[in-house]
């Protein structure tokens, strides 16, 4: 009995014991969970803290806050963050900054500038500032009025109310039309129209739509294909180009159909699906063909979805449509499909643009298609398509150089692409690009250390040319883009500083910043931001040897090469004199054509690389009182007065002068020293002498001798 | 071109002739009137001859292109054979006089003493004044050597190079 009561006290004992522990475990993951929460409550105080404080200001006109940031309006390739007016002004401020990279649209600014419209936000300010928020040294800013309210369709995946027909036109047809007939008359194209850029307006109360300006970014860089007609679609971010003025209008009945749905009827389908679909069933059936549309605004849609360029409506046709004038607008066609496909790696294509998306990246495949003719007999014989065939045929006869070299059979793939696809764009291995975008392509691929070797091939291979001539569209800058490629294959021929493919990047992208790794804190955008962020590099401790670097050469040739080619290439020299005196000389050029007063830095980086300068003159002496001087000019920042200095002509000619003087003074001495050695090496030295003065002193004691005595005998 | 060479080499040759000519004669009329000098002269002229047998000696061994030994000995031998043909004049020039003279043993011996002074000029001058040459020559070897380190100090090795 007694062991039995033992028992259960004991057992008892031990499941108190557990509750004990079990009741201490949760006491201590309370505490725990509260200790988390205050360490989380803690960090984002602590953030919200930093983010308040980091302030950074752009031309004492503006604070930026670049760890604030403003997530709905950044963008996949810019990030928005908090601004104030530090002028006084009362207006709400929106800074995007700009990606490392790829420049915003410095060349369209004036032009966007000059567009007054109430949907289109000014840009009040726009500058490099130091960027606090990484180890990333200068980023370039660009700042809006912000006039942004609530965005359309923030997720182009996720549902939303659908708008009405009439708040449709009113709110987001006749003012964004408005806007659009702004941008035409000043041949401004934006971009970036599409809903999830699309902002209610501040300005008028809501009762608008606005769009961001997007000039942050590359032109159309961060459009959605969806919003693009296959050809630009079919590029990649930054391989866009301009595009064609129309390509807005398209962006905008997309846009039209979206906010009218209230949803992405292709929400789900990845880029190639949505492309494939375009150029199968053409965008509005791709797009609408499920959809009930509303036919007050079916019109517009049919209007501004047209796959074609010549058939879709323009910025005329919409105002006019908006005016209340009705148009019959063309049926949207898709393009042709062939019944009998041809089969493609395993797979049958029945348009020749899918199958020339197909091809792209296959060189092997595509060669084994070329050499055996069958994409040929698929396209004369069995679709007795001519035009094609005549295109094929001249793709394959102008490929230049050996046949079975490696480039040249990727050009004729190429090639082949652009004859199935004219419309589309250039497309070698993996690249994608139209034209005017060939620049921002050799720009991610050197930034992004991809290899640059295609970009020679498209270059040399004449690639651009060949695509102008099948292009059905009129280019008002082909032969200025041709011309171009001319200059940059001289470039790539060119061995001497400045040239090859980084002056290439520079002259086809005007507005690229400086990618010299030696710039990688900087955010360059000119020569004389160039010679700021040298004099910067010049103050820090630790700096390159030299201040130059092919991608700093390249870029003075293209934005500083007026009269200083010359002494670009000269920084390339092996002698050392000749290559540290042509570097002062193209930054002292920059200092005077900046009217910069001082460049301290670099006065003093460059101060340490003037010995094989200094040591130029022969003279010591000068080399001794030129180098005192240079370095009370180079302390003061003056580096056209160490230009000058080591220039001087006085100095010079008094150097070379007494060098001649020195070395003849010298000749003769030697002279000197050789006959003197000469006698004293001869055994009877000084012999021929000794006798001569022994004839004198025996002619004397003669002389005398007979003078005493004929003295004595006339006397005696 | 080669005629007119010929042409040239014959009128030089040409005018070189008389000269030749002209000196060969007045050669001839210089050694005529020096024998006929010595003849008319002969008690002068053979205590000359006699008297100037060491400066022949030493003119004919002294090796030196410029016969300076020999002149020096020559001078101090002609300033005695003079003191003698003085003492013949003063004593009558005759050719008995003149062999008595020359019999006398101390004229021979003055005389060849002053030729041996000039030997002895000759042997300890040209020694004494080489070894002054050379300390000359060695101390301006050490201030060429200064100075051309002074211009390479100012101008640099560069200065050496002389095409």
């Amino acid at each position: 009995m007694s062991d039995n009561t033992e028992q259960k006290q004991t057992n008892d004992t031990d499941s108190e014991q557990v509750e004990i522990a079990a009741l201490d475990d949760i006491a201590e993951s309370a505490l725990a969970d509260i200790k988390l929460d205050e360490a989380k409550k803690a960090k984002e105080a602590e953030l919200k803290e930093k983010r308040e404080k980091t302030v950074v200001s752009l031309k004492g006109k503006f604070d930026v806050f670049p760890l604030w940031e403003l997530p709905n309006f950044s963008g996949s390739m810019s990030k928005a963050c908090r601004v104030e007016d530090t002028t006084g002004a009362s207006r709400e401020l929106i800074g995007f900054i700009c990606h490392k990279y790829f420049p915003p649209r410095f060349k369209n600014f004036r032009i966007y500038d000059s567009i007054n419209n109430k949907c289109a936000a000014k840009i009040v300010g726009h500058g490099a500032i130091d960027w606090p928020a990484d180890e990333m040294g200068e980023r370039y800013i660009m700042i809006y009025e912000n006039i942004y309210g609530q965005c359309a369709m923030p997720d182009l995946n996720a549902q939303y109310s659908p708008l009405h027909e009439d708040v449709l036109a009113e709110k987001l047809i006749k003012p964004i039309t408005e806007m659009l007939s702004a941008f035409a008359e000043r041949d401004f194209i934006h971009g970036a129209i599409r809903p999830d850029n699309m902002y209610e307006n501040q300005l008028d109360g809501n009762r608008s739509y606005a769009v961001l300006p997007r000039m942050e970014i590359p032109l159309s860089s961060d459009q959605n294909p969806l919003f693009e007609p296959v050809e630009m679609a079919l590029c990649p971010s930054v391989g866009k180009g301009q595009g064609h003025k129309k390509n807005d209008l398209y962006a905008f009945g997309v846009t039209i159909a979206l906010m009218m749905l209230g949803f992405n009827p292709m929400a789900g389908k990845s880029d190639e699906q949505i492309i494939e679909a375009k150029i199968t069933q053409g965008t509005y059936v791709a797009l609408l063909g499920q959809q009930k549309v509303p036919s007050g605004i079916n019109e517009v849609l049919r209007g501004l979805l047209c796959d074609d360029i010549d058939d879709r409506w323009s910025i005329s046709d919409l105002e006019s449509w908006v005016d209340g004038k009705r148009m019959t607008p063309r049926q949207s066609v898709a393009d042709s499909k062939y019944d009998r496909g041809f089969n493609f790696r395993g797979q049958s294509y029945h348009h020749f643009r899918t199958l020339a998306a197909a091809m792209q990246g296959h060189t092997s495949d595509v060669l084994r298609i070329v050499e055996d003719e069958s994409l040929y007999k698929w396209v004369e014989r069995t679709l007795g398509h001519k035009e094609v065939a005549g295109r094929i045929e001249v793709a394959i006869r102008q490929a230049p150089g050996e046949k079975t070299d490696l480039r040249t059979q990727e050009a004729l793939v190429s090639r082949v692409i652009m004859a199935l696809d004219p419309k589309g764009p250039i497309r070698f291995k993996n690249l994608s690009f139209h034209p005017e975008g060939l620049g921002m392509c050799l720009l991610e691929a050197i930034t992004e250390m991809k290899n640059v070797d295609d970009f020679l091939t498209i270059i040399n291979q004449d690639l651009l040319p060949f695509w102008f001539s099948l292009n059905p569209y009129n280019y008002a800058d082909a032969a200025a883009m041709v011309t171009s490629l001319d200059a940059c294959k001289k470039f790539l021929k060119q061995r001497a500083k400045g040239n090859g493919l980084e002056r290439c990047l520079y002259y086809l992208n005007r507005d690229a910043p400086c990618v010299s790794p030696m710039l990688d804190q900087f955010y360059v955008t000119n020569a004389i931001s160039l010679v700021r962020a040298l004099d910067k590099i010049g103050m820090q401790e630790t700096h390159p040897k030299e201040p130059f670097d092919q991608h700093i050469a390249a870029y003075l040739t293209v934005h500083f090469s007026a009269s200083n080619e010359g002494d670009i290439q000269l920084l390339g020299a092996e002698d050392l004199k000749e290559r540290y005196f042509a570097a002062l000389t193209l930054i002292a050029s920059l200092q005077r054509y900046g009217e910069i007063s001082s460049l301290k830095g670099a006065g003093q980086w460059l101060y340490t690389l003037m010995e094989p300068v200094i040591n130029g003159f022969h003279s010591r002496d000068i080399r001794e009182k030129v180098k005192n001087d240079l370095k009370k000019i180079a302390m003061r920042g003056d580096l056209i007065g160490m230009y000058e200095l080591l220039n001087d002509k006085k100095i010079n000619k008094e150097d070379l002068v007494g060098f001649g003087r020195a070395k003849l003074e010298y000749k003769r001495l030697s002279h000197e020293y050789q006959k003197l050695d000469r006698e004293l090496a001869k055994d009877n030295a000084g012999m021929g002498q000794g006798k001569q003065l022994a004839a004198i002193v025996s002619f004397i004691f003669t002389v005398v001798g007979l003078i005493v005595f004929f003295m004595m005998n006339s006397s005696g | 071109m080669a005629k007119k060479k010929k042409t040239k080499g014959q009128e030089q040759e040409q005018s070189q002739k008389p000269r030749k000519k002209k000196s060969g004669i007045m050669r001839k009329l210089v050694a005529a009137s020096i024998m006929i000098g010595s003849l008319a002269f002969m008690p002068t002229t053979i205590i000359f001859v006699l008297g100037m047998i060491p400066s022949a000696v030493a003119i004919y061994t002294d090796e030196d292109r410029r016969k300076m030994g020999g002149l020096a000995i020559t001078f101090m031998n002609l300033g005695a054979v003079s003191a003698f043909i003085k003492i013949l004049w003063d004593r009558g020039h005759s050719l008995a006089n003149s062999l008595t003279m020359l019999m006398d043993p101390i004229t021979l011996f003055v005389i060849y003493f002053a030729a041996f002074i000039g030997f002895i000029l000759v042997r300890f001058i040209p020694p004494i004044v080489a070894e002054f040459l050379k300390i000359s020559h060695r101390r301006r070897l050490k201030v060429i050597e200064a100075e051309q380190k002074q211009i390479v100090d100012k101008w640099g090795y560069d200065v050496k190079d002389v095409e």
